[in-house]
């Protein structure tokens, strides 16, 4: 069962979000639109507004980068190598994308210390990158495509029902390169593209659509139908069916009847027609055939997965969190799951997110660290090895810790001294963690957890149970990393080992007055697991008695 | 000359829709003296003006989460609209689609100069007491959103529009946001509790 099939993904997240968006738009009094005046144009004006709104970060001897997953302030170990005193400080870089002055509110700076939590002001090195997002940057080099890497299909039977027009914005959009050649100068085979169709034929003025899809995805056509189905909430009706000496599926596409099967390794072709054409579908379908060569993509901007290290990209909604390895202007640049900075500086390679109580740390590294140290307190670390991924010079790594009360990361050479430090504060937004494989994690430890490490899944349906019950938890000693709110609600509580139970987990159940163990169920929540989670507690709709009362119960 | 156009005296600027066609002049591009004018504006663009103000204030904060640099793009959306209609003799069909779509780009515009300036800034949001836990979430959340990815949000479920609707406004197929749409919910999930 698919996490998909247990949450109302439709109807009340998309509720909370017209209300919410009605809501925040309300948020701020609109003024009086009086005497409209054509004369006054405003837009070519300077983009910061004068109103105090915005302020400018300074700190001394601080990177600030700001990408699509937050602010991170990186304060560097003055007793490491490369230190602040040996770099140039640059001067802030006061003008902004129209050459405008930016100056700060001058009754602003008190606000900015405690934004940043940096000592003495001075001017800040910005560093010289330039952010992109794997969707809408358009700043990354080329990567060239091998031979048959973007093939896509379409059908000459098809035109008889409209024009042809083909997407290839999509190639640019939404792939990556999931395989680099032996040689590392092109890439072998891409992922992305699933549920928009790279080909359309007719849908204007009346006439039926055609859709051609090309998905490059390593999921069976059953994996694929069950994404794409009706609701996304499951596969609903399907049949077996052969297509082009292949096994598919047709199911139903939203309203449109459609047929999916894998045409080659890793590449699965999907055809959807509106219900007129239905009797045709299977007709067409073995129509398709594959692009000319010269009208398919020689590139795709250069945005690379390392392998193993996060999730693998997933064909229900063209992604995936992993290490993204970019390459813009010839800069490498790095994220999780999506680009989040480029620079050559070792804080500009370094990627945190946090989820619930958990940090990932993610990123690239010079060619001589072969492991990487992040520390949140005193009582927990994470080391893991870095990996090679070619042709890159750099190497990869990606760790998950316990949140702490700081974050520093030391990077080490093949001796374990250690190259370089950093203290990494102030992580105003984290999200997007993933929970993926990572590399190995040596200690992660705490004193009285009685060895367990404890993710919780609310699901009683009431808001605040969770926070209650992992607040209870840390208090008698045991470590809390995630708390998370299940795909569906139960009524009893329940204690699920991810592996066998150890003999914490035995003392955990009499804590919560549980009377036996439940086998872990992934698809109880959206995500994954951080891998250090050893036990799995479900707070169901009665709380945990034994412990603290639900909120808004009488004890 | 007869003038074939969308417009008649007793219709609405809002009103206005494609396949409306009427007999008459263009108050856009024909300075009639059937049409009043007030300080220079004809009045029933003021009309239109007034009636759409507020609205498009609101859907430039939710593409841009910042309602000061809201005001102003409105304003400067009305006045594209306008000069637009002055200087062009095409006649606007659907001047509330042209709005839409002039806004959507001038806070694009915006947001692709914001991107430089959010290298050396934070951000302060609106009054937080106004807003749930969530709605500050959300509107967080909303930020982090490349920005076609959140005006297919903000165009689909705040002001309801269809898929080709939302590929008119921002000038794309419907198979882009189709997958921007996609993208973006899937992101809203994972970040939203």
């Amino acid at each position: 069962m698919k996490t998909d099939d247990l949450l109302d993904r439709s109807g009340s997240f998309e509720q909370r979000l017209r209300d919410g968006l009605n809501n925040l738009a309300h948020a701020d009094p609109v003024s009086e639109p009086g005497r409209f005046d054509p004369d006054v144009l405003r837009i070519d004006r300077p983009s910061v507004s004068g109103s105090g709104r915005w302020m400018v970060g300074a700190a001394a001897a601080a990177v600030v980068a700001i990408g699509v997953g937050g602010l991170l302030v990186v304060d560097r170990d003055a007793s490491a190598p490369n230190a602040p005193a040996d770099q140039p400080v640059t001067g802030p870089d006061t003008s902004n994308a129209d050459g405008a002055a930016i100056t700060a509110p001058p009754n602003e700076s008190d606000s900015v210390e405690s934004a940043v939590s940096m000592p003495a002001p001075a001017p800040v090195a910005f560093g010289t990158e330039e952010l992109c997002d794997d969707s809408g940057c358009d700043n990354f080099d080329p990567l060239a495509l091998a031979p048959g890497a973007a093939t896509y299909y379409r059908s000459d039977s098809a035109t008889a029902h409209g024009a042809e027009a083909t997407d290839l914005d999509l190639f640019t959009h939404l792939t990556r390169c999931a395989e680099l050649t032996p040689d590392g100068t092109a890439c072998a085979r891409i992922e992305g593209i699933a549920g928009v169709s790279v080909v359309t034929y007719g849908g204007s003025q009346g006439s039926p659509l055609v859709e051609i899809g090309t998905t490059y995805a390593t999921i069976t056509p059953a994996q694929y139908a069950a994404n794409w189905g009706p609701t996304g909430d499951g596969p609903g009706d399907t049949s077996p069916v052969v297509v082009r000496g292949h096994d598919g599926v047709r199911y139903a596409n939203e309203i449109r009847d459609a047929v999916v099967w894998q045409e080659a390794p890793g590449v699965l072709i999907w055809v959807a027609v509106d219900p007129s054409l239905s009797d045709d579908l299977l007709e067409l379908a073995e129509g398709v055939q594959p692009a000319d060569p010269a009208n398919v993509p020689a590139t795709i901007p250069h945005r690379v997965v390392v392998p193993g290290l996060g999730e693998p990209w997933e064909a229900e909604d063209n992604d995936g969190d992993g290490v993204i390895v970019g390459v813009h202007d010839g800069i490498e640049c790095v994220g999780f799951g999506y680009i989040d900075h480029c620079g050559t500086e070792l804080e500009n390679r370094v990627v945190v997110r946090t989820a619930g109580d958990s940090i990932r740390v993610s990123g690239s590294t010079p060619a001589d660290v072969v492991k990487v140290r992040v520390t949140t307190s005193p009582e927990v670390e994470a080391v893991g090895d870095t990996i090679t991924f070619a042709p890159y010079q750099s190497r990869f790594f990606s760790l998950v810790v316990a949140s702490g009360d700081s974050l520093s990361v030391e990077w080490l050479n093949d001796s374990d001294q250690v190259i370089d430090s950093a203290v990494l504060t102030d992580l105003v937004t984290g999200i997007d963690a993933g929970t993926g494989p990572t590399t190995t994690v040596t200690a992660n430890t705490v004193p009285g957890s009685n060895g367990l490490v404890i993710a919780l899944v609310d699901a009683s349906g009431t808001p605040g149970t969770a926070a209650a019950i992992a607040a209870d938890l840390t208090q008698r000693g045991y470590v809390v990393v995630s708390t998370q709110t299940a795909t569906q609600t139960f009524d009893e509580s329940m204690l699920m080992p991810v592996e066998t139970p150890s003999d914490g987990s035995n003392e955990l159940l009499t804590v919560l007055g549980i009377g036996g163990f439940d086998t872990w169920t992934p698809t109880l929540i959206e995500t994954s697991l951080a891998e250090t989670v050893t036990d799995v507690v479900v707070i169901g709709t009665g709380g945990l008695p034994a412990m603290t009362p639900p909120p808004g119960t009488v004890p | 000359m007869l003038v074939v156009e969308l417009w008649s005296p007793g219709l609405r600027w809002n009103q206005i829709g494609v396949g409306e066609v009427v007999v008459g002049v263009n108050p856009l591009t024909d300075v009639s003296d059937r049409a009043e004018r007030v300080d220079g504006v004809d009045s029933r663009f003021q009309r239109f003006y007034e009636d759409r103000y507020e609205s498009t204030v609101r859907l430039a904060r939710l593409l841009t989460g910042d309602s000061h640099a809201a005001e102003d793009i409105a304003q400067d959306a009305f006045v594209k609209v306008y000069r637009y209609a002055e200087s062009s003799q095409q006649l606007i069909g659907n001047p509330a689609a042209l709005l839409r779509t002039t806004t959507v780009n001038l806070c694009r515009s915006w947001y692709t100069r914001q991107r430089r300036a959010e290298l050396r800034m934070s951000h302060h949001g609106p009054d937080p007491t106004s807003l749930t836990v969530w709605e500050r979430e959300l509107d967080a959340s909303l930020r982090r959103l490349p920005h076609d990815q959140r005006a297919v949000v903000v165009l689909r479920y705040w002001l309801g529009l269809s898929e080709s609707e939302i590929a008119d406004a921002l000038e794309c197929r419907p198979g882009t946001v189709k997958s921007r749409h996609a993208r973006a919910l899937r992101t809203l999930r994972k970040e939203l509790p």
